[in-house]
């Protein structure tokens, strides 16, 4: 058996005599710590070798627990030691990052694995010797720091000095003498004065001394109520999280910076900050922290300089990561369970993130069945766009098609005319409800829209034509009117009689009296084509439904000579317009 | 240097001290049957189970103080009466200590009995620890150690373990002072980010250590450097503020946050002319915005340290606020209308403290450390929190380590050691002679409690307190020698 031969280890060995099984016990644990530190490096903590390897790990302390104490291991450089034996060299071949190299690198002198050590701390272990498997000089922490700040219950350990060998230790006999107060200060009074709030109790203070009988012992003891303040006190501190105190604490420390390097140093920290508080889901203080920012350096603020306002813009845009909206869309979904003042609050910090955060949030309104959070969501999206519709633009014309009618939604919502163009490309669109629904939205903001989507009168879809006929008759346009007259006129023998009709209907709704002399013709008219059949019965009847709902005096003079015709078909074509007047249905609405 | 000690809260063993307590007091009374004893054996045994973590629990009294293992539990008014009660207990009984060997979780109720009948009844013995120790044997109770009280004030363990805390208090100082240094250097040097692995591990061996004894903290935070002020100033706040954190059972992982925010919450002075710093004259508006800019700026240089964000935020607003006081008065001069934290409050305490005590250009007189603590135990309530100060006047007593007494009998006492009991009115203390050289030598140390057997009056009274360095006494050359 190999024996380390330095004279600690001898003296370790005279203490510690170990079995040859215990030896044995050790040396398989080691082999399988190393190798899942191996697999630790090569796969994510989460993969399914990883996990495996610290299972086996786990496993193989236990079988050691069952026959043997904790286990102890001395560190050395590259070798492990269990009592006086070598358990473990380090191949010369190894990477600098081996485990045994890292723990000896940060000063552990010994590790001990104790029994009932639990998956977790091992995992936990492995986490932070990767975490700082690399040297650097500065550095927030090592091996070491770690370990001592996770407080591991089952692992234990001791390091050593490393990094101050050389530091002579301070010989407090050496010391010299403390100095006096300085026997002559000038101008004693008025310069205390100018330290007033550094040092107010610089000189000439009268103090009583604590042990002053005047001072009661019970006035120095801390009753059951201080007991009580303290215990809380320390509660809310030990449950610290981020608070609105660091953000106010922060605007001030930004707000007093005139030198842009320190300003810079500020936003720095503050941009981490952000990161954290998306993860923390303390959206809240996410809010509170944009709002601050841009309240503090707002264009009407007069103190603010350019440099500071322009920074802070940039600010802005450089959250706007893919890896930020990325984490924040991934906590919306999480947020499918409604919190809804999570939710709220992260509405009211998301507008003021760049408008390409759009790209990530309107796959979010697809993905949720929220209704509370698809609303916050088109919320923001709508708000970003009225600052830039350049992306809602460009999802538009990419997925225009899959985002449908929540695109719609958001757009319906926006004004302007490049919301327009996209709602006219949104016309084409494969669903008929969306097309309907961007028909009806482009005539509402604008009738004359409803000229440059007169050609939808011949869609293939019924639902399209329908659409366009009820824009067009929302208002009186002597354009639209020309166009139905002049469609009518072209088009009636050749189309569905229905659909002739429904123009006759809209063409009554949007016309004039200028239609009246084409409307009363075929309503009237008895020459050949009087006799061409049944079809012929829905062409008057659509131009007495028309003259109706046109409603002038000119219009029911017409309708008057229709009622008294010799002819049935005309009176029976008059006789359709009763059903208006049934339904109450004779406004343009 | 580090042996990370899993961290126990006071409250666990003070159960413990008060079941053994309870328990010998009930068995006096009552027979062996009685509920009350059976159900006070039940609870012994459960926190002897709780308490005890490795192959034996020892409890044991040095220096007045009551230990746990190697934790010494700190006086409080709940707690006083109980340690007060166990201390005179085990003295009638020329007991120091007392050890329980793993054993002890394996014995019978009627064993556990059995032993804390005999405790009890040697206290009435002419010899009661030989008288015990034959009780022991006799009974076959093999479980229990019984540590023999010396006459010397310390016996040689105790007293080597005082030297080793020293030593490591003493190390530990230089190294926080040095990597404090490092730190301000790199940061002036604009090295963009700067890394505090250092600080970090110093100052979590400092709390490791200090959960064994803050006392040893709070002296040598006594340590008073003229030309090295804003180091050894920043060495000392941290300890006190870690000794206060420790004091109201602040963890283990939040006591390493205090003592890193209070090492560096003058940080921001490093951007100040050293002309500035010590100018013995009256500031013009320039230099005292650029002195009340610095807790602000240390906030901001906080930024540049390379630590985790969160460590980061955790520190940042105690920073900040380490100048404004309890009713939000002092500087910052900002629209700061939020409570201060507990760090913060911390802090300020301990570096008004520091400040007080300790000797300025501008500055021509010190307040004597008892009367430092009176002007702040004035101004509680309003510069300082009230609970906070009674906590810090318990840890320092009325007559804090470093004091300099002036006795009834002519003799110069320096106080070093202030036991927790009764605020340390009466502390230990060691008498300075000035020597030929006009410096001052240690002499004996003598107890200040020590009461003359006929008149039953105390042989010495305080008549005068002083600041050390008003008579050139460096106190941690005295405290830390010998």
């Amino acid at each position: 058996m190999q024996k380390a031969d330095t004279k600690k280890q001898q003296e370790i060995s005279a203490a510690t005599s170990l079995s040859d099984k215990e030896l044995q016990g050790a040396r398989q644990v080691i082999n399988i710590f190393v190798l899942a530190w191996k697999n630790y490096g090569l796969y994510p903590e989460d993969h399914v070798n990883t996990k495996r390897s610290l299972e086996n790990l786990v496993t193989a302390f236990n079988s050691f627990f069952t026959d043997h104490e904790d286990l102890r291991l001395i560190v050395e450089k590259d070798r492990l030691l269990c009592g006086p034996e070598i358990i473990y060299e380090v191949s010369p071949e190894a990477p600098s990052e081996d485990i045994i190299t890292l723990l000896y690198r940060d000063g552990i002198k010994w590790i001990e694995f104790q029994e009932g050590l639990p998956l977790e701390e091992i995992a936990a272990f492995y986490k932070i010797a990767y975490k700082y498997r690399l040297f650097a000089e500065e550095t927030e922490g090592d091996i070491v720091t770690a370990l001592m700040d996770e407080e591991l219950e089952y692992i234990d350990f001791k390091a050593v000095d490393i990094f101050w060998q050389d530091l002579m230790i301070m010989d407090f006999s050496q010391l010299p003498p403390p100095a006096p107060p300085p026997e002559e200060v000038a101008d004693q009074e008025e310069k205390d004065q100018s330290r007033e709030t550094e040092e107010p109790e610089g000189d000439g203070i009268v103090a009583r001394s604590i042990a002053d009988p005047s001072i009661g012992v019970a006035q120095l003891e801390l009753s059951n109520l201080d007991y009580v303040t303290l215990q809380q006190m320390v509660q809310e501190e030990e449950n610290w999280v981020i608070t609105e105190d660091l953000v106010e604490a922060l605007m001030i420390i930004i707000k007093s910076q005139t030198e842009q390097e320190k300003f810079e140093a500020v936003l720095g920290f503050i941009s981490e900050e952000v990161v954290e508080t998306i993860e923390l889901e303390k959206f809240d203080l996410l809010a509170l922290l944009f709002q601050s920012l841009h309240k503090l350096f707002s264009p009407k603020s007069p103190t603010v300089q350019d440099w500071q306002r322009s920074r802070i813009d940039r600010f802005f845009q450089e959250q706007s990561k893919p890896e930020v909206f990325q984490l924040i869309c991934d906590k919306l979904l999480q947020l499918e369970i409604i919190e809804m003042d999570k939710l709220k609050a992260l509405g009211q910090a998301l507008i003021y993130l760049s408008p390409e955060l759009i790209h990530f949030l309107l796959p979010v309104i697809l993905q949720s069945r929220s209704h509370e959070l698809q609303k916050m969501v088109s919320a923001v999206i709508v708000h970003l766009s009225r600052r830039d519709i350049g992306p809602l633009e460009k999802i538009a014309k990419k997925h225009g098609t899959e985002m449908g009618g929540k695109l719609l939604a958001i757009l319906n919502r926006l004004q302007g005319d490049r919301v327009n163009r996209i709602l006219f490309k949104m016309c084409d669109h494969p669903s008929d409800t969306v097309r309907g629904k961007a028909i009806k939205e482009l005539v509402d903001r604008d009738p004359k829209y409803a000229q440059r989507l007169f050609s939808l009168i011949d869609d293939p879809s019924k639902e399209i034509r329908t659409s366009i006929l009820a824009a067009i008759a929302k208002h009186k346009s002597g354009g639209l009117e020309n166009l139905l007259l002049n469609y009518l006129k072209e088009n009636s023998a050749q189309k569905d009689p229905a659909h002739i009709l429904a123009c006759y209907e809209a063409l009554g709704r949007c016309g004039s009296d200028n239609s009246i002399p084409f409307l009363s013709k075929i309503l009237l008219s008895r020459g050949w084509n009087s006799f061409m059949g049944s079809g012929k019965l829905i062409f008057r009847e659509g131009a007495a439904i028309a003259l109706a709902l046109l409603d002038t005096p000119e219009a029911k003079d017409v309708l008057q000579k229709a009622s008294k015709s010799r002819f049935k078909v005309i009176r029976k074509a008059f006789d359709g317009t009763k059903r208006l007047t049934v339904s109450g249905d004779n406004t343009n609405d | 240097m580090t042996d990370a000690p899993k961290y126990r809260s006071y409250s666990q063993f003070e159960e413990f001290l008060h079941n053994f307590y309870s328990l010998s007091q009930t068995a006096r009374i009552h027979s062996d049957n009685h509920t009350l004893v059976l159900e006070g054996i039940e609870k012994f045994s459960e926190s002897i189970n709780s308490c005890m973590d490795s192959d034996s629990l020892t409890f044991k009294i040095s220096n007045d103080q009551l230990y746990v293992g190697d934790e010494k539990l700190p006086y409080n008014r709940t707690t006083k009466n109980l340690f007060d009660n166990i201390i005179r207990y085990f003295d009638a009984r020329v007991l120091e200590g007392v050890r329980l060997l793993e054993a002890v979780k394996q014995v019978s109720a009627k064993e556990i009995l059995a032993f804390m009948r005999l405790l009890d009844m040697s206290g009435q013995q002419p010899e009661p620890l030989a008288w015990l120790k034959d009780g022991l044997a006799t009974e076959n109770i093999l479980w229990v150690e019984l540590i023999k009280k010396t006459e010397r004030p310390q016996d040689e363990e105790s007293y080597k373990s005082k030297a080793e805390r020293r030593e490591r208090a003493r190390k530990d100082y230089t190294y926080t002072k040095a990597s404090v240094e490092e730190v301000a250097q790199k940061i002036k040097e604009g090295k963009g980010e700067v890394g505090v692995r250092k600080t970090v591990r110093v100052v979590q061996d400092m709390v490791t250590n200090l959960i064994e004894d803050d006392e040893v903290y709070s002296a040598i935070s006594t340590l008073r450097v003229f030309d090295d002020y804003t180091y050894t100033h920043s060495v000392n706040v941290a300890m006190l503020s870690m000794c206060i954190g420790r004091r109201i059972n602040l963890s283990r992982r939040n006591l390493v946050n205090l003592g890193m925010c209070a090492l560096f919450h003058d940080l921001g002075k490093i951007e100040i002319p050293n002309e500035v710093l010590h100018k013995k004259n009256k500031l013009d508006d320039r230099e005292l915005q650029m002195i009340q800019e610095h807790s602000l700026n240390s906030s901001r240089l906080l930024l540049k340290l390379k630590a985790s964000p969160d460590s980061k935020a955790r520190i940042l607003v105690p920073m900040f606020e380490h100048h404004l006081k309890y009713d939000l008065s002092g500087y910052p001069h900002a629209d700061w209308k939020k409570p201060l934290t507990l760090f913060g409050k911390i802090i300020s305490i301990a570096d008004k403290y520091d400040t007080l005590t300790s000797s300025r250009a501008y500055r021509k007189s010190l307040l004597s450390p008892d009367r430092a603590l009176g002007y702040m135990f004035d101004r509680a309530g309003k510069d300082y929190d009230p609970v906070l100060i009674k906590v810090f006047i318990n840890i320092m007593g009325v007559y804090p380590v470093g004091t300099l007494l002036r006795l009834d009998n002519g003799e110069l006492a320096l106080v070093v050691s202030s036991p927790s009991r009764d605020f340390a009115k009466r502390p230990l203390v060691c008498i300075l002679e000035k020597d030929d050289d006009g410096s001052y030598i240690k002499k004996e140390i003598i107890n200040l409690d020590e009461r003359d057997s006929e008149t039953d009056s105390y042989i010495r009274e305080i008549t005068e307190t002083y600041h050390p360095s008003d008579l050139g006494i460096q106190p941690v050359q005295h405290i830390f020698s010998g």
